[in-house]
């Protein structure tokens, strides 16, 4: 029952530590190494030290023992540099940025006070801190003070929330596998979970009766909420969806195995995955001239993979980052999952620069599907003419009849849950939707009582079995991680199948470079980094599919004479048109218990101001999703307040109370939002990739827009608070599809222009993004591509045997 | 439930009976249930069928034998009715129904039990599995709408 300082008035009992022999074992292992004893400090000197540890104090307001030991955690994270990787143009790496800031903020004790920090009394130290908060987007010590409070802020919140103890303080059910959770929805508990003792709001002081929606009313209706034109309701309605469903549900399986057998492919025992396909998997020589070569293995690489596999081609895929093994790499833990993020040196800037890590990035076999929320929205068929129809972004060299196949085939192989869908293109989903838990249920009431459409769904969560994976168990876990094999990721929807039908996945393999023959017409194969040596693998296709950043770069940096500006950078396209989905996140107090982290993160969507509103002076539009940040992300949420210290752990003490929702805005694809080769090298000596953003008028409106919505469905289902966190998800584009070589970088069917038997098969040949999440479709435009491939049959380069290379 | 109309020419019990409760405690007495049981099965068949729908539906027909109790609650529902109609359907079509019917709650059995133990953590969570998982008793309920239409059959007819 330890909690920091011992102050524990609202979850008086509560023990998380109590349910610790429910923990599988590797979560066990990261977390209870948490409460032991810390190693010494490495990191940090002794003078830092000294302003290091009452800082800490302070932006915690951790004033009694037992304290949250946050220096060492702060320090072991540095020294080990597990940092984020990614870092502001006018900022230095973490490490660097720590021991300037903890020097600078001793320099101002020193100049005001003629004092080292660490002597100065607790409010001297206190208005110290202040005034860096206070300093805004201003230089302090020739740093930006915001990203500045940033990083302190971003380290210290990470370092305390992820401690049993801080649990404890604030009620959250900690780790849950193999145990997920039981009792879902508003003021559910579970059995050993403690009920709030001062349910009433910290803050307001408010008295709200449970469901009311007096407090946002004078507000509601404010923003003009109407129903998406065109959506068909009645019987008919009703009978085309309930006919749509049951055809899927009584469809064979069969016929879905003999496309993939990925899900009968897993064990059914409590491991989750075979390590009898990784240890049997075909192993090609690099000598071997192979008929293609994937690089990437994620949404987009997988699929193709698997695809081309089952066609008969010799695959093999590198991947950069390991392969998993979900049982002893995972945990279910929010701190402990950071190896699931891409963590390599980048460079971001711009007057919107795009933080990078956790929900943009992805690492390993499987890519960021391993650790993405699961929502699989289609595009609407608007999307794919956005230039032609509302004057704004691209439009697509393909129709959306082009992609409905295979988004169906995608949506079956994942597969996706959720009701039946009544926008853009309408269609029935394979999977029946899953009970919500209280954020989808605070959703639900607040959209309905708004008149706005709201559905359960689309998730890429079995809901039920298939094949041999298992039902989900709600441990509200989906971005650390799914260690059920109920949520998809290519990992084990695609790269089972794809072994056993002879594809090679060489993990950890960094690739540097596409070779191109003498000529500079075709790409001969690619040179990549394995322990430290450098190979190269031959082959007569190249397929790219590093996700937006690592695509362009890996262009970039394959100049030759051919293409001295860059791989298939005749016209200066490679790179350009980056887009981020803007991502407003607004959370609501609500007097009942919540508990967001019991269900999974996605629930309940609505997509009814995808499209463009002629009312609205802005073009294209966003969707509304459920979000649940978990106590970290959750202290982000606070700390972008400007809270900290006292108030920051008052916010998150009301931890339960809080649901929350998030917007995708369409951001419109800008040029000048772009992926450039920086200065700075990698460990392996190439260029980093420079990601430079700003956002445009339309964008600006479109986020605002968003957010008032979500704090109108918010208050009408009772929130007596609401507060917005401004940030970004998901990355598309940077090697444009198009109708052209002088408008794009690849065609129709992925492949480059420049280099006929080169592809790039991921998220970067988006031309415009809608305000769906992407994975969906980067799959089934993927599964497209393999199929306009296979047609074409193997017609890359065969080289002579032993032509030099 | 009243067995009547009942077809005439058919020779009577001994013993005055007049009202049509004393008719059915006579023929209970004397194992005549036929009809009636018959009957309840073909209600239970499909009571039971359009729950294990509903049931089978939230969980997305994953593995599609979970159709299987569905297809059968009509095929229990026709046997019953034809058993309530005629002797001969009584002696044939219900029994075989039923077996079948009887059977596939087992199956159910099995694969609920399968469903549990392939959780995460399996039967060392028996309590959250069995809470969370496939309902662990809910095919037996099957298989004694099966054991209704097997015992119709072999009961006595009524008069």
């Amino acid at each position: 029952m330890t909690t920091p300082g011992r102050h524990n008035p609202r979850f008086a009992g509560y023990d998380v530590l109590a349910r610790a022999g429910t923990w599988d074992a590797a979560t066990s292992g990261v977390v209870l190494s948490r409460t032991a004893v810390q190693p010494d400090l490495r990191f940090f000197t002794l003078a830092e030290e000294a302003v290091a540890r009452p800082l800490f104090d302070h932006l915690l307001a951790q004033w009694d023992e037992p304290r949250v030991p946050v220096l060492q955690m702060v320090d072991a994270r540095l020294a080990e540099m597990q940092t984020d990787g990614w870092r502001f143009a006018d900022m230095p790496e973490d490490d660097e940025a720590w021991r300037r800031s903890l020097a600078g903020l001793d320099d101002d004790a020193r100049a005001l006070h003629g004092a080292p920090f660490g002597g100065l009394a607790r409010e001297r130290q206190a208005a110290l801190v202040q005034a860096v908060r206070d300093t805004g987007s201003a230089r302090w010590h020739g740093m930006p003070a915001g990203h500045v409070w940033g990083l302190w802020t971003r380290y210290t919140a990470t370092a305390y929330y992820s401690h049993p103890w801080a649990w404890n303080e604030i009620g959250f059910g900690g780790p849950a596998y193999p145990r997920g959770y039981v009792r879902l929805g508003l003021g559910q508990r579970e059995p050993w979970e403690v009920q709030d003792q001062h349910p009433v709001d910290p803050v307001t002081d408010s008295e709200q009766v449970v469901g009311s929606r007096s407090a946002g009313a004078e507000r509601v209706g404010t923003t003009d909420h109407r129903a998406a034109p065109g959506r068909r309701r009645g019987p008919a309605a009703a009978a085309r969806a309930a006919a749509g469903t049951l055809r899927l549900t009584t469809a064979p399986t069969g016929r879905l195995r003999a496309r993939n057998a990925s899900a009968w492919l897993l064990p059914r025992s409590d491991q989750r995955f075979d390590r009898a396909l990784v240890d049997g998997m075909r192993r090609y020589e690099d000598g071997d001239e192979v008929d293609l070569v994937v690089v990437g293995c994620g949404a987009g690489g997988a699929t193709l993979t698997q695809r081309m596999a089952r066609h008969g081609w010799s695959v093999v895929c590198l991947e950069a980052g390991p392969f998993w093994n979900p049982d002893t790499d995972w945990v279910s833990d929010e701190a402990g999952s950071h190896h699931l993020y891409w963590t390599e040196p980048r460079v971001v800037s711009g007057t919107d620069p795009v933080p990078l890590g956790a929900n943009n990035s992805g690492r390993g076999v499987g890519g960021s599907t391993t650790h993405f929320a699961g929502y699989a929205p289609r595009f609407h068929p608007s999307d794919f003419a956005t230039l032609t129809g509302d004057g704004v972004g691209a439009d697509w060299p393909l129709r959306y009849a082009d992609l409905r196949a295979s988004y169906e085939r995608i949506e079956q192989e994942l597969p996706v849950a959720g009701q039946y869908w009544p926008w853009g293109d309408p269609h029935p989903y394979p999977h029946a939707p899953h009970p919500v838990g209280g954020n989808g249920e605070v959703f639900l009431r607040g959209a309905a009582a708004l008149g706005i459409g709201a559905r359960v769904g689309p998730v890429a969560i079995a809901n039920g079995r298939f094949g041999n994976r298992p039902h989900c168990v709600y441990r509200g876990f989906c971005l650390q991680g799914c260690k059920v094999n109920a949520k998809a990721s290519t990992l084990i929807t695609h790269v089972p199948d794809a072994l056993a039908h002879g594809a090679e996945i060489r993990a950890d393999c960094m690739v540097t470079g596409i070779e191109l023959d003498a000529q500079g017409r075709l790409a001969t194969g690619v040179r990549y980094l394995r322990e430290g040596r450098e190979r190269f693998q031959r082959a007569r296709a190249v397929a790219v599919a590093g996700y937006s950043l690592e695509t362009p770069r890996l262009l970039l940096n394959s100049a030759c004479r051919r293409f001295p500006e860059g791989l298939c950078n005749d016209f200066d396209l490679v790179g350009r048109y980056v887009m981020v989905q803007g991502a407003p996140q607004t959370s609501g107090r609500f007097t009942e218990e919540i508990r967001a982290y019991k269900a999974p993160p996605p629930e309940v969507s609505s997509e009814d101001y995808y499209e463009t509103d002629p009312a609205k002076p802005y073009k294209r539009g966003f969707s509304l999703q459920t979000v649940s940040p978990l106590p970290i992300v959750w202290a982000e949420h606070v700390s972008a307040q400007g809270h900290w210290g006292e108030d920051l752990r008052t916010y998150m003490r009301d931890f339960v109370h809080w649901a929350t929702l998030g917007a995708l805005c369409e951001l419109l694809p800008l040029p000048d939002n772009r992926v450039t080769l920086s200065q700075e090298k990698d460990r392996y000596g190439l260029p980093v990739a420079h990601f430079s953003y700003s956002q445009c008028d339309n964008d600006r409106m479109l986020i605002r827009a968003a957010q008032t919505v979500m704090e109108d469905v918010l208050r009408a289902a009772g929130a007596t608070e609401v507060i917005t966190i401004n940030r970004y998800a998901h990355l598309v584009g940077g090697c444009r599809m198009a109708a052209g070589p002088e408008s794009g970088v690849v065609d129709a069917d992925l492949r480059t222009f420049a280099v006929p038997n080169l592809l790039v098969t991921d998220g970067s040949v988006l031309p415009t993004q809608g305000s769906a999440n992407p994975a969906l479709t980067i799959m089934a435009l993927v599964d497209r591509a393999a199929g306009r491939l296979a047609a074409g049959q193997r017609s890359g380069l065969r080289a002579p045997a032993g032509a030099p290379r | 439930m009243s067995p009547l109309p009942r077809r005439r020419g058919r020779a009577r019990p001994a013993g005055p009976a007049p009202y049509v409760l004393d008719r059915m405690v006579r023929n209970v007495r004397h194992g005549r249930f036929e009809r009636t049981l018959s009957l309840l099965t073909a209600a239970g068949s499909l009571v039971t069928a359009a729950e294990i729908y509903l049931e089978h539906d939230r969980a997305s027909f994953g593995n599609r034998v979970m159709w299987w109790p569905v297809l059968l609650g009509p095929v229990g529902a026709a046997a019953g009715v034809a058993g309530f109609a005629s002797e001969r359907m009584a002696k044939t079509a219900l029994p075989l129904a039923s077996a079948a019917i009887a059977a596939n709650g087992l199956q159910g059995t099995y694969l609920h039990v399968r469903g549990i133990a392939q959780k995460p953590g399996g039967w060392s969570m028996a309590r959250c599995n069995i809470e969370l998982g496939p309902p662990l008793f809910a095919p037996l309920l099957v298989t004694m709408v099966g054991g209704m239409g097997l015992l119709a059959a072999l009961l006595r007819r009524e008069r």
